[in-house]
């Protein structure tokens, strides 16, 4: 008898982690990215702010847009996200990886970050009329991500032919700045950014001033990329009909996550919380994108 | 001190390896850093470069072994020690051969140490003046000409190689520019993996092992072996005998460190170069022996190992490589999502590191060498038709696997099974040069088309 209890006492022990695990609701994060950069480093952030906010959350490494697609189309049983902007929204679709977005599937605007430019900090920058003056063309670094003719418009305004040079990684956009490959460099303004000493971002797309850079806008009223920033958001894999509202309110909130929240904060980046009517900002960037 | 105890595991496997890759032929370096891959996928960027260095000083040690025993070269570097080592062997001082090559390999490593910290500082300083994308297209562009122009026996022949490896480097999606590789023409649609670009383990095994393999096999065919190898001599006398020959070492080591920058094919030119000028110093002086001359022996094995750590410079500092298993090395770095350059090594603090390893793996394997030497006869019971079957075979369920691991095992065999017939005309041709191409396809274009956008769009 007392073997039998025993036996039950253990039996009940090993499925106790179990079934506690199974009662936390499944939300596991797809990363169609390299294990290195911004991407791998959200995703796995979003899935430490998940467990925290109660769910059971995995990290899927996927890699690239195709196997992320491949990964939907399977019944794994395991709900998940993944975090995609706009820009390679535009991108995947342009290379046949298309995964239609819906309004089941984007459940809510991640964050917007601000873009910037900068020069190499020994160009002794006073202002883009002084940098601009004499000259009739400026090669500017890319992500090679970038849509063609994005610096058109630009181009017209100030009757410099801006030049984009497409560079694989954001981290490589700075070394060709500093290697003296191109005048300029077009890019997301993050820590790295910030923290890199030989180079002097001098503006951002922000609509006001941030730490004395001046505001995109101000400095090209009529490009129409001068208040474009990056847009992130969560789109769905597999999520019943009957959980999405949850998750949905719980991705908004997740904005203000203890790790989440400073590191939006660190690099002026808007939460997703803070963008009215998110969805319609989204397809409004994707359509600008989309024409030029 | 636990990722010390990583560090040093390692070192000691690629020891061993090294040793097994120079002592069993046909297996080589390149084909044991391929076979490394479960290995190193997680490994650190330090633990690949060790690990690297250590098979590629290791088998230094053991291949001079195989060639002046059973006159085969391991690889092309390797000629001199067949001559002249194989020449002694049969005259009965192989045994001084062998130690008076192992020898010249420790001090020729000792002399790369020296020459390399004595250049580093000028060669980063000129790298952060001068080093932009115009730099490292003209640098890629002359160690793809070279390998064309000095490599095989057909200029021709090596073009069409290289074209066949920047054509399946070119399938899929390339990032600069960014495009797919002809659409219209590459059933995409049908099989969407084709876009994630054609994976390289796959390829390395149709269009570089295999080919290899069916080369080792012919090169072994109507190989025998039948006197033994033997050693009654003490270790004073083989460093007595060392000590006649150091000059030699000397020389063969200043041509390693400079040779052994060239691309791809620098080991083989240093040591056949240092070979070639040590027998035309002997023949001047009257001094070499035609039954087999340990001078240029230890003249040429000394330059050979100079060149280890030498050669290693570009892939170090700029992220280049220059011979097939540093490109097959940098395949894993790039999959391992790490950045090499003099940043990431040397201003890390690696370099250091990795210098202590070098010399630590010279020793280590100097000291192996000697008393495993001894069972070098019981290589001569080796089938090498079913070694090299084996071969075959593990590295095709490791390419099973690893597709496996993907969710890609059908699609990594389909496109194994697809490039056999190319691997197989790959035999009578250089299939290091299609590896190269592949592997430096998107590095290339990239650079030249910022290139041309900088310059001209």
């Amino acid at each position: 008898m007392n073997k039998l209890l025993i036996t039950m006492a253990f039996t009940l022990l090993a499925f106790l982690p179990l079934s506690a695990n199974a009662q936390k609701p499944i939300l596991d994060v797809t990363i169609p990215s390299s294990n290195k950069g911004n991407s791998w480093a959200e995703g796995n952030m979003l899935s430490d702010a998940l467990k925290r906010m109660g769910y059971d959350s995995e990290v899927v490494h996927t890699k690239k847009c195709v196997n992320n697609k491949n990964y939907m189309s399977k019944d794994t049983g395991r709900p998940a996200i993944f975090v995609r902007s706009a820009g390679r929204y535009v991108k995947d679709e342009s290379r046949n990886c298309k995964i239609e977005i819906t309004d089941d599937n984007f459940l809510a605007v991640f964050y917007k970050r601000h873009q910037t430019m900068c020069v190499r900090s020994d160009a002794s920058f006073e202002n883009m009329e002084q940098f601009l003056n004499g000259k009739t063309r400026i090669t500017v670094a890319v992500t090679h991500s970038s849509v063609d003719g994005i610096f058109d418009n630009l181009s017209d305004q100030t009757g410099v032919r801006f030049v984009p040079v497409k560079v694989k990684g954001s981290k490589n956009i700075i070394k060709s700045l500093v290697a003296g490959d191109t005048d300029l460099m077009y890019s997301g303004f993050t820590k790295r950014e910030i923290g890199t000493d030989t180079i002097n971002c001098f503006t951002t797309s922000a609509d006001k001033s941030i730490g004395g850079r001046v505001p995109m806008n101000k400095l090209f009223p009529t490009w129409q990329l001068n208040e474009t920033g990056r847009i992130k958001y969560f789109h769905g894999v597999n999520i019943p009909a009957d959980r999405l509202a949850k998750i949905r309110e719980d991705l908004v909130n997740i904005t203000n996550d203890v790790k989440v929240k400073p590191y939006l904060a660190k690099t002026f980046m808007t939460p997703g919380s803070e963008i009215v009517n998110g969805r319609q900002v989204f397809d409004k960037l994707v359509a600008t994108l989309q024409a030029k | 001190m636990e990722s010390m105890l990583d560090d040093t595991l390692f070192v000691l496997l690629g020891t061993v390896l090294g040793f097994i890759s120079g002592i069993i032929p046909g297996v080589g370096n390149t084909i044991m850093i391929l076979s490394s891959y479960p290995l190193l996928k997680d490994a650190s960027l330090l633990q690949m470069l060790i690990y690297y260095l250590a098979i590629v000083s290791s088998s230094q040690f053991s291949g001079s072994v195989v060639a002046t025993v059973f006159g085969v070269p391991g690889e092309s570097s390797s000629l001199p020690a067949v001559i002249e080592g194989n020449r002694m062997f049969h005259r009965g001082v192989g045994n001084f051969a062998i130690s008076n090559a192992a020898l010249g390999s420790v001090l020729g490593a000792f002399v790369a140490v020296v020459a390399v910290y004595s250049v580093l500082p000028f060669a980063i300083e000129l790298i952060k003046r001068f080093y932009n994308n115009n730099v490292q297209m003209v640098i890629l562009i002359l160690a793809t000409t070279s390998i064309c122009v000095l490599m095989g026996k057909s200029v021709r022949q090596n073009i069409c190689v290289f074209a066949i490896g920047i054509l399946l480097g070119l399938v899929g999606t390339n990032y600069v520019p960014n495009y797919v590789f002809l659409p219209q023409i590459i059933p995409y649609e049908t099989f969407p993996l084709l876009l994630t670009d054609l994976p390289l383990f796959p390829i390395i095994i149709s269009c570089y092992v295999f080919p290899v393999l069916l080369q080792t096999y012919s090169m072994f065919s109507g190989f025998d072996a039948k006197q033994k190898y033997v050693d009654n001599n003490r270790l004073v006398e083989h460093i007595k005998e060392f000590a006649k020959n150091i000059s030699s070492s000397l020389r063969g080591s200043v041509f390693g460190c400079f040779i052994g920058l060239v691309p791809h094919i620098g080991s083989s030119v240093a040591s056949n170069l240092s070979y070639a000028i040590e027998r035309r110093f002997g023949l001047n002086h009257k001094q070499y022996n035609k039954n087999g001359d340990i001078k240029t022996l230890v003249a040429a094995e000394t330059a050979n190992n100079s060149t280890g750590l030498v050669g290693l410079l570009p892939l170090i500092l700029i992220g280049i490589p220059i011979s097939a298993s540093e490109a097959m090395l940098l395949g894993y770095i790039d999959i391992n999502n790490y950045d090499i350059n003099y940043e990431t090594t040397v201003e890390s603090g690696m370099f250091e590191t990795i210098v202590i390893w070098f010399i630590a793996i010279n020793a280590v394997s100097f000291l192996l060498a000697w008393p495993l030497v001894r069972y070098v006869n019981v290589l001569q019971k080796i089938n090498i038709k079913h070694m090299l079957w084996g071969t075959g075979i593990a590295l095709l369920a490791l390419t099973f696997y690893l597709g496996y691991k993907n969710f890609e095992a059908v699609y990594h065999m389909t496109v194994l099974v697809a490039l056999l017939p190319l691997g197989y005309w790959l035999r009578k041709a250089e299939p290091m040069i299609l590896m190269i191409a592949f592997i430096l396809q998107d590095k290339l274009f990239a650079s030249m088309h910022m290139f041309y956008t900088i310059h001209f769009g």
